[in-house]
């Protein structure tokens, strides 16, 4: 277990390290190297403060040099660069942007997973029965739905449509009320944002999770279980859940990334003003260094949610450890 | 080792020669930091001669390397020491290039007929690869060639278009065959060819092969563990342990005279179809498994499960050597091989304990 | 006792087995590939022959579509100022003249959503055969030849799959609305396609990799050696068509996931850039305006997006289901 537990984690530094050399390069060499600097301060910037970040980046020096100094900037100093649009350190920006989309992400997440298994087990538990059938239409037809077009849906017969007949149930879009201020308004504020993450996401579990059951209730062992009178709740929870399970915590590792994309685009059509909703107004002011800095953290949470997932899946599955 | 002699059935001079081949497999060690290395030892120490014309039978439990030695012999292993000697040249030597043009006479029928036949092709292309391979046929006269063979092998030559799924086992065995016979080879190992068939199948495709031996004037390794199947189709055969050749000698001399103790069991082991011969005889059980071939028992392999062991069997091994009264070509491994009438199911071993019945390790290759 | 006796049972597998015996006849000669069969079964599926109808239909309107802005004389660009907006310069609604409506500019929003047609299936289409072509490519070459090649590939991939997608592709963009990357590659379409191509690799990569292990294991490959094929012939040969199936499967899945990449990318303003018409950035363009009263401007973009994805899943699941009844692929 130490050996495969040391062998991921250098995988993913390994893979750390790539990632932060691409975002390296798409923002530092994609333009070529007069047009650096400019592009990096923007259309507004002046000479000076061009030069002022000719300096800052060291771009004057050879590229490996530049690059060495980008990543100690980052990791040992904590310093993602100056937004010159709104005058404010990058850092600050994220700061403000991030506990948004962390109540949004992990939010939705948890919701993803407890109606993508849930709606799993009862379709491959009543395989075929009416409930079944409805419950796998619904997911493929979530499956098919583009996450802004659900976004733009629930905001539009949710909120439009309720609030003009006085059904005022949820709020407009672009409220915000933190955690901290007041733990309801939060969660309401949030229920249609999670939902139209959750519900495009929970389908592919629902599919998975189904999938995944049924072909263990087709095992042997299971057969062992019920001749020896155990409680049909108990052959699913204890036995087939777990051993279902492992498919879920792969695909799940895998979907840290499509997490990400999710929420990029519900604070985009729910106005939220997360990362991801920065990051685009940041692209249509041509604020780089904030989309560069926004890329950096996203990415190297992406890598470290990844690895965490590899682990537990090595924890879930033992045989992973061996090979 | 017996000199070449026309002793045996076939009596023809030596077609393959395997002299001290060695095919260890390198395993990733489990451990961070590895010094030293561990090694499957599939196959230790083994030379073997097979005459033209005989079949010659390799017999074995699952994991004691026989189908390992059969790759090696055709060169689809590469081994780790020895020499494979086929019509006088070494080829375990050879590079791929130069053994090409011997591939048409080195051929190996395989165990599964599910497995051995690419269900996305045609039985008629299957059928005709070799020809396509070595570009010695094409278009009409290929289908032809291969329709010739689909019939020596009693297949329909009209489902030349069809799928392996839509054959049953024992026919895409016979497939396997057909592919096999190409060109004539002269060497064809058959890796337990009817292991994975039901038993009245099994009759009808050793039938066909023993038919195109003589046919063709073949030449077969015949592999298996079902030591029945074994004694109906061979001329001399020899036991598998662990890697090594336990005992070796014509067919009859062994069923009559075995020597070994683990040929002894074996053979004990062999339902026979007289009840009241049955219920006399002692059946010879071996205690536990066998071992794993990462770490083979010192000495004699089979030391820990020979119910007559004795230290001399723990610490040295046993050099291949005619015993007793026996002609030169039977050959046991064994210091205290077994006589003629004795009974070893009343033996009991005499070392330690600890050096008694070894723990099963996973068994590889299996 | 500690071995087999003989017997060992046969793994039967539940395919259509022929007759036991040699000579019995059969109606007919010619052998029931694969293929057909797994067409057989697709045509007995409901669900994906009417999908495969609508995607068609699709198909059709996309290629239809300058005919059809002939037929009615609103061009895909034409602004309607006067007739296409109300008075207060708001999109109108169904009417006579423009079927759906118009859009925020006065143009026809039939037209539009059938030019829109046009670039979701080219971009589908296109951006789907670069990553199923790439990724096999990088799959067979990492599954096939083992050794160093294969930890290269292996580490490219994980490196791919770490990388957030829709947050690279908004960097990339970042970039190259300022300065064209590498001085060609701008923001438009041939940068969605490559992007949204390059990003699947990965996946099929991995399953391409995987299906070639394990078939390298079988025993036809073994006899296909042990008859002196060389590793090129058994490659195309031996195991390319047994990749077809899933290969088939994968792409027929993967068509409707990046129709919704590249609206997702054209929605979020980093996709096909205006005036070309798009549906993810008429959905965009609506997402302004749709509370205030142009519902059409937002329903039937969207409409035709997901009955677009929504046809080509059932159509993709269908295929998935013609190939492989036991779900033994796990695509």
């Amino acid at each position: 277990m130490a050996r495969f537990l040391i062998r991921r984690v250098f995988q993913g530094l390994f893979v750390l390290v790539l990632m932060t050399f691409t975002i390296y390069a798409i923002f530092f060499l994609g333009p070529g190297p007069q047009l650096v600097a400019r592009v990096l301060a923007g259309k507004e910037a002046t000479p000076a403060q061009v030069a002022a970040i000719a300096s800052h980046f060291e771009l004057n020096q050879p590229w490996y040099v530049a690059y060495g100094h980008f990543l100690a900037q980052i990791f040992f100093h904590g310093n993602l660069g100056y937004d010159y649009y709104n005058s404010v350190p990058v850092t600050t920006s994220i700061m403000q942007a991030l506990p948004i989309t962390l109540s949004l992400v992990i939010g939705a997440a948890i919701l993803w997973l407890a109606i993508g298994l849930f709606t799993g087990i009862v379709s491959a538990v009543r395989t075929r029965s009416f409930a079944d059938r409805a419950l796998t239409a619904q997911a493929l037809l979530f499956y098919s739905m583009p996450t802004f077009v659900l976004g733009l849906l629930f905001i539009w017969i949710g909120y439009s449509v309720l609030t003009t007949h006085g059904v005022a149930i949820f709020p407009a879009p672009g409220s915000w009320t933190p955690f901290t201020t007041n733990p309801l308004a939060w969660a309401h504020d949030l229920i249609l944002p999670w939902l139209t993450i959750a519900l495009v996401s929970a389908a592919t579990y629902t599919r998975l999770t189904r999938g995944a059951m049924l072909d263990v209730f087709g095992e042997d062992y299971i057969r062992t279980a019920r001749s020896k009178g155990m409680p049909e709740k108990r052959v699913i929870v204890v036995h087939n859940l777990r051993a279902s399970l492992t498919p879920v915590v792969t695909q799940f590792g895998l979907d840290v990334g499509v997490l990400l994309g999710g929420a990029i685009i519900t604070e985009t059509v729910f106005s939220l003003p997360g990362l991801g909703w920065t990051a685009i107004k940041a692209i249509q002011s041509q604020d780089l260094p904030l989309v560069m800095g926004i890329t950096i953290v996203a990415s190297v949470a992406v890598v470290i949610l990844n690895m965490a997932a590899d682990i537990m899946y090595a924890v879930l599955d033992p045989r992973v450890r061996i090979h | 080792m017996a000199e070449t002699t026309s002793a045996g059935a076939g009596g023809g001079d030596v077609l393959l020669e395997l002299r001290n081949v060695v095919k260890h497999f390198p395993l990733k060690s489990d451990k961070l930091f590895s010094t030293e290395r561990e090694y499957v030892h599939a196959v230790e120490d083994v030379s073997l001669q097979v005459r033209r014309g005989e079949t010659l039978g390799l017999v074995g439990e699952t994991g004691c390397g026989k189908s390992t030695l059969a790759r090696c012999a055709a060169h689809l292993y590469p081994v780790t020491s020895g020499q494979v000697i086929f019509d006088g040249s070494d080829i375990a030597k050879f590079s791929t290039r130069r053994m090409r043009p011997l591939r048409r006479d080195i051929q190996i029928i395989f165990q599964d007929p599910y497995g051995s036949l690419n269900p996305r092709r045609r039985v008629g292309s299957i059928i005709g690869d070799p020809f396509a391979i070595h570009r010695i046929a094409s278009g009409e006269e290929r289908k032809r060639k291969v329709q010739h063979l689909m019939e020596l092998v009693g297949l329909n030559p009209e489902h030349y278009n069809r799928f392996p799924a839509e054959f049953s086992g024992g026919q895409r065995q016979r497939i396997g065959v057909a592919r096999a016979l190409a060109f004539t080879p002269k060497l064809i190992i058959c890796d337990e060819p009817v292991s994975a068939l039901d038993v009245s199948i099994q009759a009808q495709i050793l039938n066909l092969l023993s038919a195109l031996q003589s046919e063709l004037g073949l030449t077969y390794i015949f592999i298996a563990h079902d030591l029945s199947v074994v004694r109906h189709v061979s001329d001399r055969v020899a036991v598998m342990y662990l890697g090594k050749i336990v005992e070796q000698a014509p067919v009859d001399a062994m069923w009559a005279h075995p020597r070994h103790p683990y040929t002894d069991a074996l053979l004990s082991a062999v339902p026979l179809p007289d009840p009241e011969h049955a219920l006399q005889r002692e059946r010879i059980i071996l205690a536990g498994d066998v071992p794993s071939p990462i770490h083979v028992p010192s000495g004699c392999r089979f030391h820990p499960r020979c119910p007559k062991a004795r230290p001399t069997c723990v610490s040295t091994e046993p050099e291949l050597g005619v015993s007793m009264a026996d002609s030169a070509d039977h050959v046991v491994a064994c210091h205290f091989p077994v006589a003629d009438g004795e009974d070893i199911s009343q033996s009991t071993p005499q070392i330690a304990e600890e050096d008694r019945v070894v723990e099963s390790g996973l068994i590889a290759g299996s | 006792m500690s071995f087999n006796i003989s017997g060992a049972t046969a793994q039967v597998e539940a395919v259509s087995v022929a007759e036991p015996s040699v000579g019995e006849q059969q109606k007919t000669i010619q052998g029931k590939s694969p293929w057909v069969l797994a067409w057989r079964r697709l045509r007995r599926d409901r669900a994906s022959m009417i999908s495969l109808g609508i995607i068609i239909f699709i198909v059709v309107c996309a290629i239809a579509a300058p005919v059809f802005a002939a037929i009615t004389g609103h061009g895909n660009m034409t602004q309607y100022n006067t007739i296409g907006r109300t008075a207060a310069g708001e999109p109108v609604g169904p009417n006579s003249t423009f079927w759906l409506g118009t859009d925020s500019q006065g143009r026809d929003l039939l037209v539009r959503i059938m030019y829109g047609a046009r670039v979701s299936l080219f971009v589908g289409v296109a951006a789907t055969a670069v990553t199923v072509i790439g990724g096999t490519i990088l799959g067979l070459a990492a599954g096939f030849f083992g050794g160093w090649i294969d930890s290269v590939i292996a580490r490219f991939f994980d490196w791919l799959l770490a990388i957030p997608f829709l947050l690279l592709a908004i960097a990339l963009f970042s970039v190259a609305v300022q300065s064209p990357i590498f001085g060609f590659i701008g923001p438009g379409l041939p940068i969605v396609i490559i992007v949204l191509g390059f990003f699947g690799w990965a996946s099929v990569g991995r399953i391409v990799r995987g299906q070639v292990l394990s078939i390298k294991e079988k025993e036809y490959i073994e006899a296909a050696r042990a008859l002196g094929a060389g590793p090129w012939r058994i490659m195309f040969i031996d195991v390319l068509p047994n990749l077809l199936a899933p290969l088939i499967v994968y792409t027929t899945l993967l068509i409707p996931l990046t129709i919704v990449g590249a609206a997702s990318l054209s929605f979020l303003g980093v996709g096909v850039q205006p005036p070309t018409a798009d549906w993810g950035q008429m959905i965009n363009d609506a997402s302004g305006m749709f509370l205030y009263g142009s519902w059409w401007y937002l329903l039937f973009p969207s409409l035709a997006l997901l009955i677009t994805t929504l046809v080509f899943n059932i159509f993709g699941d269908g295929v998935r289901d013609a190939f492989d009844p036991r779900g033994d692929l796990y695509v």
